[in-house]
């Protein structure tokens, strides 16, 4: 089995549905994304993932392999991806603090929901 | 003609399959039951101990206690004996719902988010599907690909970790949400922050109805709501649920009162008015809302079923032992 990479992708709120459309093409789901924002309240501007990805997906999310996708062209994909931050593995930090190490570097915060 | 210890050893060997000499059969017992190993007269302790649900400390009145709830009046006249391991398979009556997850049980463990799974999951690959057990088929499913949690195996033991991010799984939310309920797990906090653990146990598409959790002050809760959502109770314990431990969570929501375990520790129960059925309602491992960084072990969740001394202590024990806890 392939080795696993810690995978952050922060979008543009507004482009995330396009995130999701290239994804599902891919047969990912890439899911609503966790809400983010500049100071931690809302609006959201921002939303982002974390996940486990093998090499084949890393290569697509960082744009150094660019897919076939059905309905879709090439500088259409590459432009979503030049929208796109993405870190692949830092440096042995837990998933949570990989997320929270690029959302810093961004100057952003997760919007949280607290519990009642 | 057979002597009685010939007839232990005989029955020994029909529950572990095993040709051994005595002691070694026993021992083979004792493992298969998850007895941490040791000496035989402390392990035999340990064993009659978790059987009977008892807490003895002389190796002779253990086995005598064992032989007379066997039926004997004690160890030497005891020819025969006969146990079944408690199962959390044994809770699910009839008219009980509920979901039984083991992650210790790689079978249930699949890749895939949807069709129930068809590629097996190994260790250090993501998991979509977490087969129920209990022959509802209430099965843990991720909402997206992103939110799949992976599967370790660290120290022995088995474990989903969610990346406090956004890994969560749930049932579908098809049941009615009977009380009692009661929802047991076994998982390690992974981070001392709010997001180390919440929420696990019921959950309700409007309430965000929860059983169990714990916050960032290391308190494990009870949570149970009104049928608006408003929280009726909130109950605390003194035990401290600290970033990178392993425990045991019980709690129970009933019509008018709920408790919360952790571990064997004293309960903390509260009473509450008010409380009305959040209806159709399913399971969350991690959570919906928060997301949970932590270690899954397990988890049991019954639903209209009075959890009896017996039922809570099995199902501690059984959920301490898929994290490498002796409780």
């Amino acid at each position: 089995m392939s080795i696993m990479h810690s995978l952050v992708v922060i979008a543009p709120d507004e482009i995330w549905p396009a995130v999701m459309a290239l994804n599902n093409a891919l047969g990912y789901e890439a899911g609503e994304g966790v809400p983010i924002s500049a100071d931690g309240q809302n609006p959201i501007t921002h939303r982002g993932l974390h996940t486990w990805a093998q090499p084949e997906f890393v290569a697509l999310a960082t744009g150094k392999v660019t897919p076939e996708i059905k309905g879709y062209q090439p500088e259409q994909i590459a432009g979503v991806l030049a929208l796109l931050t993405v870190s692949v593995d830092a440096e042995g930090l837990t998933a949570r603090a990989h997320f929270d190490h690029v959302l810093a570097t961004m100057g952003l915060r997760t919007i949280a929901f607290e519990l009642e | 003609m057979t002597t009685n210890q010939e007839g232990v050893h005989a029955a020994v060997r029909a529950e572990t399959s095993t040709t051994g000499t005595y002691l070694e059969d026993w021992h083979a017992l004792f493992t298969a039951d998850a007895i941490a190993a040791g000496p035989w007269n402390a392990r035999m302790i340990a064993w009659v101990n978790q059987t009977l649900s008892t807490s003895y400390t002389s190796l002779n009145d253990a086995m005598n206690a064992f032989a007379i709830d066997q039926g004997f009046s004690g160890w030497t006249d005891m020819n025969t004996f006969s146990v079944s391991a408690w199962s959390p398979q044994d809770l699910f009556t009839a008219g009980v719902d509920g979901g039984w997850y083991e992650i210790s049980d790689l079978s249930t463990l699949f890749a895939e988010r949807t069709g129930g799974g068809t590629t097996p999951a190994s260790v250090d690959g993501v998991v979509g599907t977490c087969r129920d057990k209990s022959g509802l088929d209430r099965h843990l499913v991720a909402p997206s690909d992103a939110a799949r949690p992976i599967l370790r195996l660290s120290g022995g033991v088995y474990h989903l970790e969610f990346d406090g991010v956004d890994d969560t799984m749930a049932s579908a939310s098809t049941f009615t949400m009977t009380s009692p309920v009661f929802a047991g797990v076994c998982l390690t906090r992974a981070s001392a922050a709010s997001h180390g653990v919440a929420q696990f146990g019921f959950y309700q598409s409007v309430n965000n109805y929860a059983a169990v959790s714990a916050n960032a002050s290391s308190e494990a809760l009870m949570q149970a709501r009104a049928s608006a959502g408003t929280a009726l109770s909130l109950a605390t314990t003194s035990t401290q649920f600290a970033n990178g431990t392993t425990r045991v969570l019980l709690g129970r929501v009933n019509t008018s009162d709920g408790y919360i375990q952790v571990d064997s520790n004293t309960e903390i129960t509260s009473s509450y008015a008010g409380y009305a059925s959040p209806g159709t309602a399913g399971f969350v491992v991690a959570n919906r809302n928060i997301a949970v960084a932590g270690k899954f072990h397990g988890m049991i969740a019954v639903v209209n079923k009075s959890m009896s001394a017996d039922d809570l202590n099995n199902a501690r024990t059984w959920l301490g032992t898929r994290g490498g806890l002796t409780l």
